[in-house]
């Protein structure tokens, strides 16, 4: 089984005429092998960003300090593009957008399973396994399917199908769920839990639908201002830090109750906590020192000094 | 809430489909009204018809059969002017709001265009401009941005702005905090209750969420799908 995915002071800038986006800003963690691990936060808080860095997909403008290791191995950009589909899957957000309008489903799943070295008819018995495990009862019609002729949530069954087409260990889902009805986003959650199934040992899931996370996710990440604020399990039942309860008051059986402030803005760099300007416990000291990691209880860990 | 504003009276839309596809049944003999100064809510799954309704009800495309009535004067084949005047006082706001403005054009720019087509005066749209942002928590710093440097929440609350500016009476909501964040949908929701308040709007609200609906809505309307 694999060690896990450490991640030790990663910081990601995008370095713009006369601004300079810190998007991941000083980012250590672990996600541990044979485990699901969310990573929940607001648009724009860094969390696509980071899932990017790990698969070396960054813009080459972009500048990556820190390191990233898999397996107790230097994970670089290059070796990251190797791994890619064959070691990690990527399953990218908005379906309808990834995939290519003018291919049929046949070709996007040929292109993935360029890696395996198969020929083409091996590659269509594989093709038509893979759908057929993710719940398409006729694969042979969707096959010669283009996407368009597919709902939203037949598409994220085919994305999650091209994911784990090299039969990779690990799996990173961008926003699986994102504008998807209800009914849909309990199929995907269903279709991401059978990945197990096709030998995907670890995931890790970005997302913003705590339900799914709730539903999935061993552990869960809490990002805000390109800094991880708290992690841990049980996180969304038992949360620690001010930004994970005011996330969580927004949720429609808490009353949407919306967070006083507004996000930081792409180009602000804070010396200190970056909730520290929303939150109703900050002192002078959290806009000035950034708070280290704290072990409120077993098994977690929070950026606030209130559990110093 | 007692005048009917905004009435669909049995409309039916079937789209053709190309070689060899049967054709699809989207509504069948639908009808609603809205009452001023209500929310009503329109719920259904994917694919049921909802945002055919509403492209219907914005005279964006032609029902089969049926009628839309405005403040009980039919406009479904009305035309020129009459056909300008229901679209200033009926605005659509999209689960895609970035779809409204320019990608070339700064959002300032974007924003006060409509007026042209008007002919309304531009420096009074600047200051109410000013005061629709204050509404809706924004800054006219963004004004200069183009649509791409600013977030999901907040391109949505510039199409409102955008909306607003036209001083409408009914504004058609296509699920628009799908897209968006838990916190960010917390905040916009907040905002369109207020804006209702403060505008007088009455709001079609589509949305497949039930606990919005019932945060948003005074009343409710299903769709189911026809096939």
């Amino acid at each position: 089984m694999s060690q896990g995915i450490k991640i030790d002071q990663l910081s990601v800038t995008f370095h713009l005429p006369g601004l300079d986006v810190h998007a991941v800003d000083g980012v250590s963690v672990e996600f541990p092998g044979g485990s699901v691990t969310g990573l929940i936060g607001e648009s724009g808080c860094g969390k696509s960003v980071l899932g990017l860095a790990l698969m070396g997909l960054l813009p080459p403008y972009a500048g990556v300090e820190g390191t990233i290791t898999m397996d107790n191995q230097c994970l670089t950009a290059q070796h990251a593009r190797t791994c890619l589909g064959t070691q990690i899957g990527l399953i990218p957000q908005n379906p309808s957008e990834s995939l290519n309008p003018a291919r049929t489903i046949a070709a996007h799943l040929r292109e993935a399973m360029i890696p395996l070295k198969i020929s083409r008819k091996e590659a269509q018995e594989k093709s038509v396994k893979l759908l057929q495990a993710f719940g398409f009862s006729n694969p042979g019609r969707i096959l010669k399917a283009y996407p368009h002729e597919l709902s939203g949530g037949m598409q994220q069954r085919v994305l999650c199908a091209i994911g784990s087409a090299c039969s990779p260990r690990w799996i990173l889902a961008d926003e699986p769920t994102k504008g998807l009805d209800r009914d849909l986003r309990s199929q995907v959650q269903d279709t991401l839990l059978s990945l197990k199934e096709q030998g995907v040992e670890s995931m890790i899931v970005i997302t913003h639908d705590l339900p799914l996370a709730r539903g999935l996710c061993h552990q869960v990440a809490v990002m805000y201002g390109g800094q991880i604020l708290e992690m841990g399990r049980d996180l969304l039942e038992h949360p620690f830090h001010p930004y994970t309860r005011a996330f969580l008051n927004a949720l429609p059986e808490n009353g949407f109750q919306p967070m006083d402030g507004i996000a930081p803005r792409a180009g602000e760099h804070l010396c200190g906590c970056p909730f520290a300007p929303r939150c109703a416990y900050a002192e002078a000291r959290c806009h000035r020192e950034r708070p280290g990691c704290y072990v409120p209880a077993p098994g977690r860990m929070v950026r606030c000094f209130r559990y110093e | 809430m007692s005048d009917v504003i905004l009435e669909g009276c049995s409309i039916s839309k079937t789209f053709r489909g190309g070689f060899g596809d049967r054709p699809h049944k989207a509504l069948e003999t639908v009808s609603l009204q809205l009452h001023s100064g209500e929310t009503l809510g329109l719920m259904g799954p994917s694919g049921c018809g909802k945002s055919t309704l509403c492209r219907i009800l914005l005279r964006l495309i032609q029902p089969d059969s049926g009628e839309v009535l405005f403040h009980g004067k039919q406009i479904t084949h009305s035309r020129g002017k009459d056909l300008l005047a229901f679209r200033r006082r009926v605005q659509l706001i999209s689960q895609r709001p970035e779809s409204f403005f320019d990608p070339r054009c700064r959002l300032g720019d974007s924003i006060l265009e409509p007026l042209s087509f008007y002919g309304l005066n531009k420096a009074e749209g600047r200051d109410r401009l000013q005061q629709l942002l204050s509404e809706v928590k924004l800054t006219d710093e963004l004004l200069t941005r183009y649509p791409h440097q600013v977030s999901g929440g907040e391109i949505q609350r510039l199409s409102l702005c955008r909306a607003l500016l036209l001083s409408p009476q009914v504004l058609i909501l296509d699920e628009p905090t799908s897209m968006l964040d838990i916190s960010v949908q917390a905040q916009i929701l907040h905002i369109l209750r207020q804006l209702r308040q403060q505008h007088g709007l009455s709001y079609l609200f589509i949305t497949h969420d039930a606990e919005t609906a019932s945060y948003m809505c005074h009343r409710v309307q299903v769709l189911s799908k026809t096939e």
